[in-house]
């Protein structure tokens, strides 16, 4: 039985449809990165999963709870971030860490306790016995974070916890929640790519409120953004001629040369989309190589230049890349 | 309960950790004192000499205590807006709103803990103003049911101006816009008994004296405690705190 499950969610703000049957799986101790640029969808899907928004239609499972008929259950066990972090400045760190202990129901017994652990993985000690309201943006989510902590929740939700923060900030955020992942489970959103590529183990691509991958991260580059490029080493002379001749190899979409070195030319290839698809089963490598060989190219290397989260994130969601690229 | 009292708590904390709480509690009482001092000055200068048939215990009754009860009441209908408004609009403002409906806790116990603190801060006021009555006692008012009674009338009235005020601050974000929304939401309830003189339709007419505060709190100013009067009060509350539960409840469909 899967840990999360998430089952056809549907919802609609008016007539707009936010979230259009989204469906996938959080397994535990996942980072679970919920990816997707601003209005995808991740802030309604969080806020549908924290038991504070109806969803149209769908359910999610907590095991064999549904959100359903359990509200309190997912409110009880889910530690959120939301985007803006739920402080209060007139309160000092400790008083409000108190507070949310004792909404969340933690025995009188053990408040103390929880709220040192809470202190201790974020290191506020020195912030204890300060206002909320004097505090850094880094800070304040750092206690934003904590209050997730105090109720010691089995799922900890951050909704964008490293937006407006400085460098150093990201990185102790970086830091935390890969910390977290050894006693929670872990989801969180971000629109932020290089965030989820080196926080996250899994992710969930969403875009305009579908879903377009679910799945472990390497996965995602590997399947869905490698096999469609492939960088070519071959040998020969005349090589601006050869790249008139790979266009007409099968599955060549495109043939770009690059360079000449040590007679062996280097040429970057774009593989037919519906080649591809076909060979989804083999590894298109073979099918290309095959192909190379039969009509007298003498391939050296070939391989798939590493493409970045980023690229492939921007061919699913048939956004612009070169737009965004100066950017990240 | 531990819920509720932890949100009522932080509430509490949040007024007497402010100025409003002392700022709002001294000129409530400074106002109150100049019209008690007045009451008192008119009543011994002007009534007893004009009217010597007026002359004790009545007269202290009439001509001071329950004018006193009325003007503090007034009094209650300004200051209710000015300590609830920030309830609910606060949380939605700075985003703390989340917090407290993120929390395994009942939206029913979110809007009492909120109008549970109201009340205990207007509570502190109307009881810090005992000092009046105790001045009137000293004086030769020694009906002390009478005063018991017509501060019950007033304690009636807070517990009404508070949950108009907690169901206004649901409404919206903005601490302004709740409380005037308030205000105009207790005003109406002041004054319907007074249009319901002017309405010909017998029945019309008396249901807007039924719904009015000022109605039913003569009943306790003259030390009348009226069960009609203390069910409108109950409903009343409960009305307006369902309101505001529906409001929170609202957010979640």
């Amino acid at each position: 039985m899967s840990y999360i499950r998430f089952d056809k969610i549907v919802k609609y703000y008016g007539d707009k449809l936010a979230l259009d049957e989204l469906s996938f799986e959080v397994g535990r101790g996942q980072v679970h990165g919920l990816l997707g640029l601003n209005g995808a969808g991740k802030t309604t899907l969080m806020s549908i999963f924290a038991a504070c928004l109806a969803p149209d239609n769908g359910e999610i499972f907590w095991e064999d709870r549904k959100l359903s008929s359990d509200r309190i259950f997912f409110k009880k066990n889910i530690g959120f971030l939301p985007e803006t972090p739920p402080l209060y400045p007139d309160m000092k760190v400790y008083d409000y860490l108190h507070f949310v202990a004792e909404l969340n129901g933690v025995p009188r017994g053990e408040i103390k306790a929880n709220i040192g652990n809470a202190i201790d993985k974020l290191q506020l000690h020195k912030q204890a016995s300060r206002l909320i309201g004097n505090l850094s943006k880094g800070l304040k989510q750092r206690v934003g974070v904590a209050q997730t902590l105090v109720y010691n929740p089995p799922l900890i939700m951050l909704d964008e916890p490293t937006v407006g923060l400085d460098p150093s900030s990201i990185l102790d955020m970086r830091n935390l929640i890969k910390d977290l992942k050894k006693d929670h489970t872990v989801i969180f959103s971000s629109h932020l790519l290089h965030e989820v590529s080196l926080v996250c183990t899994h992710l969930s691509l969403i875009h305009e409120g579908k879903l377009l991958f679910t799945g472990e991260q390497e996965k995602m580059t590997a399947t869905l953004g490698h096999q469609k490029h492939m960088e070519l080493l071959i040998q020969g002379d005349d090589f601006p001629a050869q790249e008139v001749l790979l266009r007409d190899i099968s599955c060549v979409a495109e043939c770009q040369f690059l360079g000449e070195e040590n007679q062996l030319g280097r040429f970057y290839l774009t593989l037919d989309d519906r080649k591809v698809n076909e060979n989804e089963e083999a590894d298109v490598r073979y099918i290309l190589l095959k192909d190379l060989i039969d009509n007298g190219f003498k391939p050296v290397s070939l391989y798939s230049p590493k493409e970045s989260l980023e690229k492939v994130f921007f061919q699913l969601t048939d956004a612009d890349w070169s737009n965004h690229e100066e950017n990240i | 309960m531990k819920k509720i009292y932890s949100i009522w708590k932080r509430e509490i904390v949040f007024y007497f950790t402010s100025p409003l709480a002392y700022v709002l509690t001294a000129i409530f009482l400074l106002l109150l004192g100049l019209i008690f001092f007045n009451l008192f000055v008119n009543f011994v200068e002007n009534v007893q000499r004009l009217n010597p048939e007026s002359v004790g215990v009545a007269g202290l009754r009439d001509h001071v205590f329950t004018r006193f009860l009325g003007n503090m009441n007034f009094l209650f209908l300004l200051c209710a807006p000015l300590v609830t408004m920030r309830l609910l609009s606060e949380e939605q403002k700075q985003g703390t709103l989340s917090l407290l409906l993120n929390a395994p806790i009942s939206n029913w116990q979110i809007v009492l803990g909120k109008y549970f603190s109201a009340v205990s801060l207007l509570g502190f006021m109307l009881f810090c103003s005992v000092i009046f009555p105790i001045s009137i006692y000293l004086a030769g008012m020694r009906e002390v049911s009478v005063l018991v009674v017509g501060y019950l009338g007033v304690l009636f009235n807070i517990l009404a101006f508070a949950s108009i005020g907690v169901f206004s601050s649901s409404l919206s974000d903005n601490q302004l816009v709740s409380g005037v929304v308030s205000m105009v939401i207790v005003l109406f309830f002041w004054f319907i008994s007074w249009f319901s003189h002017s309405v010909d339709n017998m029945i019309l007419s008396q249901l807007m004296q039924y719904l009015s505060v000022l109605f039913h709190f003569d009943f306790f100013a003259r030390g009348l405690i009226s069960l009609t009067s203390v069910v409108y009060h109950l409903s009343f509350v409960f009305f307006f705190l369902f309101l505001s539960r529906e409001k929170l409840e609202a957010r979640y469909w």
